[in-house]
């Protein structure tokens, strides 16, 4: 039984979340849950068609050709032809749960995964999706998808959950997540909050793949893939992911993003605020100051250069110059960002806590300011 | 009784026998009166409040009310909220200042009495907590620290918090221009003695809304100081925050500021009311009679009301006038006997008991029927209500007393001069020939013209008034005007803020607990997404909801985990730290509110998401839990809605089925009966007409209205028809009969129309919304009952009538009306 590793690792500063009185708890309930017998999970329900689909929690965000498709809370799917502005609901999505990531292959055939470790394809660009995979009791969610060339598709998730298609995401097979060690870890560098190691992170390090969450899986090219993880690991694969090696990590705090630039340049991003970039493929990095602590979440290219990396509370970074420096574009309703994509020269689509919006950059970068 | 019909009027057994022990005993009965009335106006002064409990206006017996007042659901009741909105005027509320007041707002509020100290939230609660992830672990605090200081960085440090906390919307105004502050009013404070609601409002009004938007020179941010009394305040200039509330206590209080007005209407109704009176009787000394006799009944009744430890609430503010009209006009038709009987030769004695014996028998009925009208209202099983009902049965007792007993023995002791018997023989004279024409009405072409045309309005008002909506039919408060303070506030507060005080809650009630179980979680889940998504459904909270947040909290806050964990340890975790002083779960987590904040309160908008509520349930039953209807304000509105509906017909039958048998019994005619109950019934079709057209929606104000128009509207056609009856059986034509019966009373049944007008009219100023439509919905049915009275039922008589008396078969063919024109 997995104990979620992100709570085992948990040391409260505030006062009722005691770390004790955590720990104790997971102890305890681990094994418990352990000897129950896996429950019967029912089939699940198809989505609810519903008035406000566009405006549920959406996570992921994809394009399928000259169409936006996002997928998020309940197994609500909603779909753009008009980049963006309106949004209509997929007519059958056979989860509830859910949905943390999608991915096209092509203008009608995609894939989307979330939780209860369910994976939907679509062959009509999103308008109906079938269940191809589907393990409610392994209890580990799914956080993202990517689509290679020739059918080829990685599915991964919490606890390293790694799974692979070779026929467009019909079949899929578990493999377990055994990244190489290429690179030496750095240090922690650039954090100033360092504080004493924490007891049930020590045992996890020697651990290969150390059954971190696997947050987010992002293409370079066809072949070099990236994959930004759990307390400060990054992988990377130059073989479009038949193996991995783990970079040498700037940061020991958890990365959800990652955005690869020209060449080599890389930009990785997650808790905290935290923004990195590495002009040698994940080798070395430099830390670059945001203005924020807010976690960033998912980052977007314009064709003209522009960079975009959304985070939460309304959080969107933006840099004119090919990603060496960010203005923080705080965006005035504060909810939570997702997933971006570029839909034009100044405008980007844009999903999270309330759904989908339309984000226009300010016309002139830092007029928008870093402060309120 | 039986001697009503009596052709010549010679006295029963037993009305002799009372004629004889009231006019034997005259100056015994004046001062039994004299001194009854004293004692019960000074127990009125001295005891009389306005009295508004919220638990007096819930239907006990709906499903709803039964699971509003299951202990089990006590902490989620919630209907008796206020939200205290503090408002920056130029926008944003990151200002020391606004912090300032806000805190103060908290802390006032915190020590008042009578308010549930563990339930206040704001920003400067500490139920009001955050959860933020850092690199090794979670940090979580209170959005406003305990030590907070209003500089910029912990300006900058709450607006954080805000977002972090999921409070946006619900404590803080979505463009961040302000901040709620929310609490729950007890039913009984720690002493168990009753909350007054209104004493709340005041308070709030004085210590919150004054202090804020006033505050005294000099210390004009010092949270320490309390605002001195209003008037001062009020001299002092305008801070920056603006102070908005709303909530049940404060209707209770801006109604009972509207209903000072009461007091006004009530001199403004009593001096029309005389000169009425005045203006028919031809003397003043006459006038007096019934208007004293009415003002005795009304004190009495006030009296009643004190010794039955009863206050009055706002709907009952109506009773008095009623009592009052309702006394006048009896007392116009006594005088209206008496003076013929005076001109007949007699003196006051003599017409004071001729008066007595003609009219004791149409007189009680009438009040009786007055009294079923009343009665009839206990069916609506509202408390509040109820009151009215037996408050006003006991106010007509309180007039069959003052007007069958004390008015012959006072109008026994009026002189009748000479002048005065001239003036009464000159207007009779200019009337006569207004009777003539108006008894054409029998002649059967203008009879069947004017059923004709009543059966046009019959149609066209069933039509209209199928429409008529149960229920509320604005946004805001109904019981004040659209542009009150109140709903003014209720705009701003709603269009700032995700959430109103407009709250439907359904409690899943389970045999384990909720918590644990992930199954129900998503239920719950998946139950609230799909009401959100109810049109009217403004926003929609529930424990899972937070639970989601939570759990996505322990997992660096990353949005991808908003979701309910299967996990076992997770699920757990994800609901550990959900204190119940949040509202959404009980200690033991078998009892899980469903908070639906709705856009309004029409009645459309609650009948929609109840029916989406029942639609759900059925169709998604949950393990081992059900989902129960319902509490919040709006969940007391629908099960009142519903009561209403379910009820209106079974009154309107009860109304209607007393006035039948009484009809029946004092006229022992079936077509008698008929002659006086279509009309009713044609005048209660069209009031439902009126009330749609004018959005007056059918609730629990109004619906004990269309039962009292009914039951007080029928008076007319008893005391017409009555009389009309002593001359069909004196063998004189339909025609003959209605000409006389107009002379005798035709002046006193239109007049005792316009006086019972009159007494409500003047509602129709009243500040508060609901008066106005009840004044509105009365006069209409008693100005119209009486013209009913005196067109439809003489048209029907020429038709259903043997145009030459009354127990003859009706004439089946056409044959020449008689014609004396």
């Amino acid at each position: 039984m997995k104990a979620p590793t992100a709570c085992a690792r948990a040391v409260a500063s505030g006062g009722r979340f005691g770390g004790s009185v955590l720990a104790l708890a997971v102890l305890l309930a681990a094994p418990l849950a352990q000897s129950a017998p896996a429950a019967e999970v029912a089939e699940p329900r198809d989505a609810e068609h519903v008035r406000l689909a566009a405006h549920a929690l959406l996570i992921g965000l994809a394009s399928a050709g000259e169409r936006l498709v996002a997928v998020g809370d309940r197994g609500v799917v909603v779909f753009s032809d008009d980049k963006g502005k309106s949004w209509v609901q997929a007519d059958l999505v056979p989860t509830q749960a859910l949905l943390t990531g999608v991915c096209f292959f092509d203008a009608q055939h995609g894939l989307a995964v979330g939780h209860d470790e369910v994976i939907l394809a679509t062959a009509d660009a999103g308008r109906t999706w079938k269940r191809t995979h589907y393990a409610p009791e392994a209890q580990q969610p799914l956080l993202d998808v990517w689509c290679g060339g020739g059918g080829h598709a990685i599915g991964i998730g919490a606890y390293s959950t790694y799974l692979t298609s070779e026929d467009g995401g019909a079949t899929w097979t578990a493999r377990k997540f055994t990244p190489g060690s290429a690179q030496p870890r750095a240090g922690v560098a650039g954090s100033a909050k360092s504080t004493a190691p924490v007891a049930a992170s020590a045992a996890d390090e020697d651990n290969a793949g150390g059954g971190y969450h696997l947050n987010r899986i992002v293409a370079a090219t066809p072949t070099r893939l990236y994959i930004a993880a759990e307390a400060g690991h990054l992988y990377r694969s130059d073989d479009a992911g038949a193996s991995w090696v783990t970079l040498a990590s700037p940061y020991r705090g958890s990365f959800f993003g990652v955005l690869p630039l020209e060449a080599d340049a890389v930009l990785a991003f997650g808790l905290r605020g935290n923004l990195y970039r590495s002009d040698d493929a994940g080798a070395s990095w430099q830390k670059i100051d945001t203005g924020t602590v807010q976690l960033l979440d998912g980052a977007a290219r314009f064709d003209t250069g522009g960079i975009a990396v959304a985070g939460l509370s309304g959080v969107l970074l933006v840099s004119r110059d090919g990603g060496h420096s960010f203005t923080l574009q705080q965006q005035r309703d504060y909810t939570g960002l997702s997933a971006v994509v570029s839909v034009g020269d100044d405008e980007l689509a844009a999903v999270g806590d309330d759904g989908t919006k339309v984000i226009t950059l300010g016309r002139i970068a830092g007029t928008a300011g870093a402060t309120h | 009784m039986a001697g009503a019909g009596n052709p010549n009027g010679n006295p029963s057994a037993m009305v002799g026998r009372l004629e004889r022990l009231i006019f034997g005993h005259r100056t015994l009965i004046l001062a039994l009166f004299a001194l009854g009335t004293l004692l019960l106006a000074v127990i009125a002064a001295r005891g009389l409040r306005i009295d508004t409990s919220f638990n007096k206006t819930l239907p006990l017996q709906h499903e709803y009310m039964r699971t509003y007042l299951d202990p089990k659901v006590a902490d989620f009741r919630g209907a008796n909220r206020v939200l205290i909105a503090l408002i920056a005027r130029d926008g944003n509320m990151f200002t020391p200042e606004f912090f300032a007041a806000l805190r103060k707002a908290t802390d006032e509020v915190m020590v008042m009495d009578g308010i549930d100290r563990t339930r206040v939230q704001s920003l400067f609660t500490p139920n009001v907590r955050y959860i933020e992830v850092v690199e090794d672990g979670i940090e979580a605090g209170n959005v406003v620290a305990a030590d907070f200081t209003p500089t910029p960085e912990n300006l900058a440090r709450v607006r954080d918090n805000i977002r972090k906390a999921g409070i946006l919307g619900r404590l803080v105004a979505n463009d961040f221009s302000g901040a709620l502050v929310s609490a729950t009013v007890l039913d009984q404070d720690a002493q168990g003695k009753r909350v007054d609601p209104i004493q709340i409002a005041h308070q709030l009004e004085k210590r919150v809304q004054q202090a804020i938007e006033h505050p005294p020179a000099g210390n004009g941010v010092d949270v320490q100081t309390r605002a001195s009394g209003g008037l001062e305040a009020a001299a002092f200039p305008r801070s920056g925050v603006d102070v908005r509330m709303i909530g049940f206590a404060m209707v209770m209080g801006d109604i009972a500021d509207g209903a000072g007005s009461v007091v006004m209407f009530a001199i403004i109704t009593l001096v029309l009311t005389l000169l009425a009176v005045r203006i028919y009787c031809q003397s003043w000394r006459v006038a007096f009679v019934p208007v004293l006799c009415s003002v005795i009944a009304v004190l009495w009744q006030l009296g009643a009301l004190v010794l039955l430890h009863y206050g009055i609430d706002p709907i009952g503010l109506l009773v008095p006038f009623l009592i009052f009209a309702i006394g006048v006009s009896h007392g116009v038709q006594k005088i209206t006997a008496v003076s013929d009987a005076a001109l007949a030769g007699l003196d006051s004695m003599e017409a004071a008991r001729r008066t007595f014996r003609q009219l004791l028998a149409p007189a009680v009925i009438a009040l009786l029927a007055d009294l079923v009208g009343f009665v009839t209202i206990l069916l609506i099983p509202v408390p509040v209500i109820r009151e009215l009902a037996i408050t006003a049965s006991i106010g007509v007792a309180v007039v069959i007393l003052t007007d069958l007993v004390l008015l012959p023995v006072m109008v026994s002791y009026v002189y009748f001069d000479a002048g005065y018997r001239e003036r009464v023989e000159r207007r009779q004279a200019r009337l006569a020939t207004l009777w003539r024409h108006l008894s054409g009405v029998t002649r059967r072409g203008p009879a069947l013209a004017i059923i004709g045309v009543c059966v046009l309005l019959a149609v066209v008002g069933g039509w209209l008034g199928r429409k008529t909506p149960i229920g509320d039919t604005q946004a805001g408060v109904p019981e004040l005007r659209a542009d009150s303070r109140y709903n003014r506030d209720n705009d701003v507060i709603t269009s700032k803020f995700s959430i109103g005080v407009d709250v439907l809650t359904a409690i899943v009630e389970s045999k384990d607990p909720v918590c644990v179980s992930h199954d129900l979680m998503t239920g719950i889940d998946r139950f609230g997404w799909h009401m959100r998504n109810v049109p009217g459904v403004q926003e929609v909270i529930t424990l899972p909801f937070i639970a989601k947040m939570a759990i996505a909290g322990w997992n660096e806050g990353s949005l991808k985990w908003r979701s309910i964990p299967r996990e076992q340890t997770q699920l757990t975790q994800s609901t550990r730290y959900i204190e119940t002083s949040t509202g959404l779960l009980n200690e033991n987590c078998d009892v899980v509110p469903v908070l639906m904040f709705l856009t309004d309160h029409r009645a459309e908008t609650i009948e929609r998401v109840v029916t989406a509520v029942k639609a759900w349930r059925a169709a998604n039953p949950l393990p081992g839990a059900e989902v129960r209807l319902a509490a919040g304000n709006v969940g007391v509105m629908a099960a009142t809605n519903e009561t209403v509906e379910a009820k209106q017909m079974l009154i309107l039958a009860g109304v209607f089925g007393a006035v039948i048998v009484m009809c029946l019994i004092t006229f022992r005619s079936l077509v008698g009966t008929l002659l006086v109950v279509v009309p009713l019934a044609l005048v209660s079709v069209l009031v439902y007409a009126v009330m749609y057209l004018l959005g007056i929606g059918l609730k629990v104000s109004t619906l004990p209205m269309v039962a009292l128009g009914a039951g007080i509207g029928v008076d007319y056609g008893i005391y017409l028809f009555s009389r009309m009856q002593e001359f069909l059986h004196q063998g004189l034509s339909v025609r003959e009969s209605y000409e006389r019966t107009l002379r005798v009373t035709g002046a006193s049944i239109i007049f005792t129309g316009i006086t019972l007008a009159i007494g409500v009219a003047t509602w129709v100023f009243s500040p508060l919304k609901f008066q106005a439509d009840i004044g509105i919905m009365l006069t209409f049915m008693f100005l119209v009952n009486m013209l009913a009275a005196i067109i439809l039922l003489p048209a029907l008589a020429a038709w259903f009538l043997h145009p030459d008396g009354l127990n003859r078969a009706p004439r089946p063919a056409l044959v020449d009306p008689p014609n004396r024109s």
